[in-house]
């Protein structure tokens, strides 16, 4: 005895003793309470973290409360802007499309950010990381994830292309961070910020397209905001300025805190889920423990001991495995929750404020881990507590009172007649404690169902993604400042190898307008030929638009929520340029549920309607090699051709560019899942280890009686192997038909997250595969270890075995 | 070394053999039997281990039960020590009715008054010997630090074990196991020790070691009832019982 043990009491000596005497069985409990408490801290402390230090660093850089985009202005609006009630300040801001040359020496795109503000007093300020704060004139100050990509920095030149093909060399003063970026940013992200003065030096005229707005009062008040907004549309409206989009944002909000809060929430979902597993687990480790112990209990009621004093005495240990698990836990799910947050802050381009504990996910770490061992092992601890002394310490060998009726498992084992001897033991095995196969069971089947889940959400997510591709299944988007003859334009385009198709759209910006003809909304109206192959709807409602069409629209479903009650046959009133009319909803189609206004009509009409005749500012081209690789190539070689020919080009951009994008994003989501069902599995697999452990150890002597009467080693073995595979294939198949419904909520609930719509599940063999293979392995894995444990010993040593 | 039972720490109530002899002879029996039934109920029918069992032992009497097994011995030590519950029938200790206590009831009434030794020792294989004596005073309410230890140490060193108090049991003989169980019933000075075959697991001269050692606490006022299927044990004991078929069907006093 230790010289500090003994100033306890000889019942916590005991329980200290039971705490390190046997410390598999301790090692066992405090992984699997550690493991959910480590979950809850990372999703937890993440969940404080992220949204607080995104929002404030959002809050700090000055966000515009009011995005406009109209067409080109000058500061004569910015200052009437200024001058509308309630706008604290405005800004006009330009971006100017040109290409730079990577130190690779590639060509690729760059948008340089030019406003009138002075750097430091500028709506959506950026975070200046290094060298200069403020761009001198022909100067640009890059932006971090850019510098980050090429690796270029403060004095490094940039050599630009420019729209007519002529080069600049600008140089570097220093790097900033874009603090105010929504999801946009995330896939739109090689860019910089010039002075308003460099802009005609790069061969543009000097205008600005969009208008940001900070609002005077209720900066954080969307009504107030909104309030703002119908002052500032109409100052516009009095100029002539038609809206082509109109955005608003409280300053206290993040752009991506909605969508990030759902993701979080999901984890969130999943980090109960795993402490309730674990939770299982542990009842599952402590009712064997209190079993193994229940000659203890006995000697303990015979010398005096009551059954409150014997509770007390388990709850002690239950609560000294849970202090363990805290040590463990809270450490790592501290470090994992600012590793999340790292994580996500690189994602969406917000700095941290540094690591830091966070109280709260400590305080829940801690209720947690102290909590549900308590709530898992009361059960088992008051039960164990109650048996007699008699049954304690005889074990259960004098007589018995009569059991109840066989169960139904019982009974079709007892019919189990055609199996091999060994293996119908291990059958019987299996199934002798039911409410420990139970409690397994559960924690592999939820395990292994969230796990094939996730493989499911991916693939879910990705039909989505191939959803929206459906509207844009161009190999090559070529836009035009200004529309060119179609006979043109075709003509050049198929000069190019490769080219398989040209069409012409029609696009357009348009405004909604109430009974009054007032602008209520605006809306992007897309003119693909009536039979355009490279849209193929979803349509809910009605029917797409047909050659023979005039004034009608196949809308979006953000119309069903804008505009409550439309349906197929309701005209709205649109004004298209300067023209005024009632366009007929002929069909609604399913898109990504975005809130944009977005309509089709088919080409002809729609360019009639715009003033184009048979010319065209966008074309849709598509090609053999699908792949982004062959679309860029495309690309590049039209947009030489193009430019080479003096045509003022917007963008040439290969189809594939976004999509993939996007398919990277949910990719990072669902490395987040991925995390997530490897804990759910670890506990899974812990509680498998667990039991297979437990079952042996109980059966110590039936193995010793066994191996007396001629059970060879390799028969012992296989005896437990085989136990532990069943154990694992039920739940794999329990899993996989589990899998089904959880795929459902997930996808569903992660969709609406990022797309505002329900996803449409989707199913890969991939997962189910994986988790077959993950559940033979663990099951052979956890069967191990025990199965060779009593395979070795001997018959004495087993027969004596207590 | 031969054990020697005369070191043993005395009983509180029975400190010279005069008292103990007072004791004997005290009318007031220690412990009554009434009319003792006790029923198993099981799948095959019910098996009525106890058959109306009246018996009545008096303070300082070294009591032999045997008979053969299954013949209801250790049912008996059980309804005794409160170990289990009679199924019709009384089981007086003093004027305390054991057979209406409940569980906690009889766990305290037992830790006091009852010292029970079984045939597996049945010490706790994770606390040291001394713990495993010091547990049924904390569990009682009669441990104090020092003084608990003092007089553990005492109950150890009279057992032959002092120098083994913080082995564990597993580190220790048979032998010295029961005597460690034996100084652990003693912990509290129970008036009473119930002994089920407490040398059914020991080689001769060890078990002579252990009926030297019950002789002597006899000697100083504690009842002990030992339960044997031993007909050797006829020697040693002041009163014999012979149990046949859940029958007390032969009682008679030796000394």
């Amino acid at each position: 005895m230790k010289p500090w043990q003994s100033y306890l009491r000889p019942s916590w000596r005991k329980v200290l003793s039971d705490l390190i005497g046997n410390r598999t069985r301790t090692l066992l409990v405090v992984a699997s309470i550690a493991v959910g408490v480590f979950a809850v801290g990372m999703i937890a402390g993440s969940y404080y973290i992220i949204p607080s230090d995104m929002n404030d660093s959002y809050s700090s850089a000055n966000p515009a409360n009011i995005q406009i985009q109209t067409r080109p202005f000058d500061e004569n609006l910015i200052r009437a802007v200024e001058r509308t009630r309630g706008v604290s300040s405005a800004d006009g801001e330009r971006t100017v499309s040109v290409r730079m040359k990577t130190p690779d020496g590639d060509w690729v795109s760059l948008s340089l950010i030019a406003r009138t503000q002075p750097f430091a007093e500028r709506i959506d300020l950026v975070k200046p990381l290094s060298g200069a704060v403020e761009p001198g004139k022909n100067e640009l100050i890059l932006e971090k994830r850019t510098a980050e990509k090429y690796s270029l920095g403060p004095g490094d030149v940039l050599e630009l292309k420019l729209e007519d093909d002529s080069i600049r060399r600008m140089k570097i003063a220093g790097t900033a961070q874009d603090l105010t970026s929504g999801i946009g940013g995330m896939f739109n992200n090689t860019k910089g910020y010039i002075s308003d003065e460099s802009i005609e030096w790069l061969h543009e005229p000097y205008y600005f397209s969009r208008l940001l707005v900070r609002v005077a009062e209720g900066d954080n008040d969307p009504a107030a905001i909104q309030a703002v907004a119908d002052n500032v549309k109409d100052t516009l409206a009095k100029d002539g300025y038609e809206i082509y989009q109109i955005q608003k944002n409280p300053t206290n909000v993040h752009p991506m805190e909605s969508i990030l809060q759902a993701i979080i929430q999901v984890l969130l979902y999943l980090g109960v889920l795993i402490v309730f597993l674990s939770g299982s687990l542990i009842s599952n480790t402590l009712t064997a423990l209190l079993n193994q112990h229940l000659p203890q209990i006995g000697v303990m009621k015979l010398v005096g001991a009551q059954r409150r004093q014997i509770i007390r005495l388990y709850l002690a240990l239950i609560l000294s495995f849970g202090l363990l698990s805290l040590v463990i836990a809270i450490p790592l799910g501290s470090w994992a929750a600012y590793a999340l947050s790292d994580f996500a802050a690189g994602l969406i381009n917000f700095p941290l404020r540094g690591f830091r504990i966070v109280p709260q996910a400590i305080l829940i770490q801690i209720a947690i881990g102290l909590f549900v061992p308590l709530l898992a092992g009361i059960w088992p601890v008051v039960r164990g507590a109650g048996v007699t002394v008699d049954s304690a310490i005889s074990g259960g060998s004098h007589m018995q009172e009569a059991p109840a009726q066989k169960s139904l498992v019982d009974q079709g084992l007892g019919r189990l007649r055609s199996l091999s001897r060994p293996l119908l033991i291990s059958v019987r095995n299996t199934f002798r404690r039911k409410g420990r196969l139970v409690l397994t069971l559960l924690t592999l089947t939820l395990g292994g169902a969230i796990f094939i889940s996730v493989f499911n959400v991916q693939v879910s997510l990705n039909h989505k993604i191939e959803q929206i591709t459906k509207y844009f299944s161009a190999d090559v988007n070529l836009d035009f400042n200004r529309p060119y003859p179609i006979h043109q334009v075709t003509a050049l385009v198929r000069g190019v190898d490769e080219v398989v198709s040209v069409e012409p759209w029609a696009i357009g910006q348009a405004n909604v307008l109430n009974e009054k003809d007032e602008v209520v909304d605006s809306l992007t109206l897309l003119g693909p030929p009536a039979n355009s192959p490279l849209v193929t709807p979803i349509i809910t409602e009605g029917r797409w638009i047909q050659a023979d069409d005039k004034n009608a629209l196949t809308v979006n479903e953000a119309f069903m929520r804008k505009v409550p009650g439309l349906k197929v046959g309701d005209t709205i009133r649109l004004k298209v340029g300067t023209r005024k009319a009632d366009w007929t909803v002929v069909g609604i189609f399913q898109f990504t549920g975005i809130n944009d206004l977005i309509a089709y009509s088919h080409y002809d009409h729609l360019a009639r309607t715009l003033n184009y005749t048979a010319s065209a500012a966008a074309y849709r081209i598509t090609t053999l090699d699908h792949s982004l690789e062959g679309q860029t190539r495309l690309a590049q070689q039209i947009d030489a051709r193009f430019r080479a020919r003096g045509y003022d080009i917007n963008s040439v951009e290969a189809g594939a560019t976004i999509t993939n994008s996007v398919t990277e994003y949910i990719g990072v989501l669902t490395a987040f899942l991925v995390v997530m069902a490897l804990l759910t599995a670890s506990v899974g697999s812990i509680g498998m280890a667990g039991t297979l452990s437990m079952n042996v150890m109980e059966r110590t002597r039936e193995i010793g009686v066994l191996r007396a009467i001629g059970a060879y080693d390799t028969m012992i073995l296989r005896l437990v192997l085989v136990e532990g595979l069943l154990i694992g294939l039920i739940s794999f198949v329990l899993g996989a038909l589990l899998s089904f419904p959880i795929t459902h909520v997930l996808a569903d609930v992660i969709s609406m997250a990022i797309f505002s719509a329900p996803a449409q599940t989707a199913f890969t063999l991939q997962g189910f595969v994986i988790w077959l293979g993950v559940v033979i392995l663990l099951s052979v894995g956890a069967s191990l270890i025990p199965a060779r444990n009593a395979s070795r010993m001997t018959i004495r040593e087993v027969l004596a075995y207590e | 070394m031969m054990f020697e039972p005369t070191k043993l720490p005395l009983p509180v109530d029975a400190s010279t053999p005069v008292a103990a002899l007072t004791a004997l002879h005290n009318p007031k029996p220690l412990l009554s039997l009434r009319q003792v039934v006790k029923v198993y109920p099981t799948r095959s029918g019910d098996i009525t281990a106890l058959k109306g069992i009246d018996a009545e032992f008096y303070r300082g009497e070294f009591v032999g039960i045997v008979g053969k097994s299954g013949a209801g011995k250790s049912t008996l030590t059980h309804m005794i020590s409160g170990v289990d519950q009679v199924t019709s029938g009384e089981v007086w200790f003093e004027d305390t009715p054991v057979h209406t206590l409940s569980e906690d009831q009889k766990a305290l009434w037992r830790g006091r008054h009852v010292g029970v030794v079984y045939q597996t020792f049945q010490l706790m294989p994770s606390l040291s010997l001394l713990d495993n004596i010091l547990l049924p005073m904390e569990f009682c309410g009669t441990y104090q630090r020092g003084k608990s230890e003092e007089r553990a140490l005492e109950l150890l060193r009279a057992v032959e074990l002092e120098d083994h108090a913080f082995k564990k049991p597993s580190a220790i003989s048979g032998g010295q196991q029961q005597r460690a169980a034996i100084a652990r019933a003693l912990a509290n000075d129970p008036p009473l020790i119930v002994a089920d075959e407490p040398t059914g697991n020991l080689d001769t001269a060890t078990a002579e070691t252990i009926f030297s050692l019950f002789e002597t606490l006899a000697e100083r006022g504690t009842t002990i009832l030992i339960v044997s299927h031993d007909r050797s044990l006829e020697d040693r004991v002041s009163r014999l019982l012979t149990i046949t078929d859940g029958e007390l069907s032969e009682m008679r006093s030796l000394r």
